[in-house]
């Protein structure tokens, strides 16, 4: 039923106008006191105006609502598009959220020359690395645990990066 | 001693000089080629490219005959493929310009400023007065859109290197589904290290 009320515009108005009038109408004649007439003197409906009337507004009630739900096919259109809408309409905001922009899926190509200034740049960095940590390990004393505690250690290890750090010299 | 003390001076200077950055305004369309990366210049031939060849193509005497008034065209996503960051932004914007000057071609809005711009007319309906108020459901809706890929091959051994780019757009009937147009630039370059 919802899918009735999603046009526009004219269409939308003589089909909500329609669909208003005709409930009006077959309102007014069910709850009206003529109801009973109706169902028991055919005769006396006939005769009286006010229903044609009323019998007459609806007959335009009914057209109009028939005439309005004309445009919601277009021509040659898929019946089933319905199914389609709905799933692009629940998740369309997130399919444009990329739009306008450049999205960026760059892949690394190989280039001879660039791989061996990286090959050149990461000897570098390992070579730096082992410097570093070469005067760290070849001071470290593996026998500070067997020794006994000396109060000079701060002399005997001056040089020693591993000493340097304030938390070592206590223990 | 003294002429030294000059010398030093001088030397000082000449090494002071040598060290700072130099920065010179050039041509924007005279952008020189320093690492063989994607530049300037060839975003400008790829929009001058695109420009011509959107604006000759059939697809539009097309629609305005069947029509009668001019076509409204989207931008949609571009899809960078290639092996280099590449902002497809700045030849997209001169294609759209080129629709605007030329009156053409109908433009509208997408993306994040679409949305502002959706989010201002939302602010309006409850701060501005009502005869300056802008309502919804009015917008011009797209009979096209542009989407685009950038693509790439490099050929490289030892210190030679050729890089071609191909950057496509299309322009695709919203309603059919039908692309009426294919902008196609090829770029081909050689660097040696």
């Amino acid at each position: 039923m919802e899918n009735i009320f999603l046009c526009k515009g004219i269409t939308k108005i003589m089909l909500m106008n329609g669909f208003a009038i005709f409930l009006w109408v077959f309102y007014n004649i069910f709850t009206s006191t003529f109801t009973l007439h109706i169902q028991t003197n055919l005769s006396t409906f006939k005769s009286c105006k006010m229903k044609r009337y009323l019998l007459f507004l609806s007959f335009i009630g009914l057209a109009s609502f028939v005439v309005a739900q004309e445009p919601l096919h277009a021509e040659n259109q898929n019946p089933d598009y319905n199914i389609s809408k709905q799933k692009y309409m629940a998740s369309k905001d997130q399919l444009l959220t990329s739009m306008g922009t450049t999205v960026q899926d760059t892949y690394k190509a190989y280039d001879w020359y660039e791989a061996k200034q990286e090959r050149k740049q990461q000897r570098y960095n390992d070579r730096r690395e082992r410097r570093i940590y070469q005067n760290y390990y070849n001071n470290y004393d593996s026998y500070r645990y067997y020794r006994p505690y000396r109060n000079d250690t701060r002399y005997y290890n001056r040089n020693n990066l591993y000493r340097q750090n304030w938390y070592y010299w206590f223990w | 001693m003294k002429p030294f003390i000059t010398f030093c001076i001088f030397s000082a200077l000449l090494l002071l000089a040598a060290c700072s950055r130099n920065v010179t305004r050039i041509d924007a369309a005279e952008t020189p080629d320093i690492s063989g990366s994607w530049n300037n210049t060839d975003s400008r031939l790829v929009a001058e490219q695109m420009i011509n060849d959107a604006l000759s193509s059939a697809w539009l005497s097309n629609f305005n005959e069947a029509k009668n008034r001019k076509p409204v065209v989207i931008v949609g996503m571009v899809t960078n493929q290639s092996h280099e960051h590449i902002t497809a932004e700045t030849f997209m914007k001169d294609l759209e310009r080129s629709f605007i000057t030329t009156s053409k071609v109908g433009l509208v809005q997408s993306g994040k400023k679409r949305e502002e711009m959706r989010a201002e007319k939302a602010d309006q309906q409850t701060n501005a007065s009502q005869s300056s108020m802008k309502k919804f459901g009015l917008e011009n809706g797209a009979d096209y859109i542009l989407q685009g890929s950038i693509n790439s091959i490099v050929d490289a051994h030892k210190r030679k290197k050729t890089v071609t780019y191909q950057v496509n757009l299309e322009l695709t009937n919203i309603e059919t589904n039908e692309v009426v147009w294919i902008g196609d630039k090829k770029l081909s370059k050689y660097i040696k290290n």
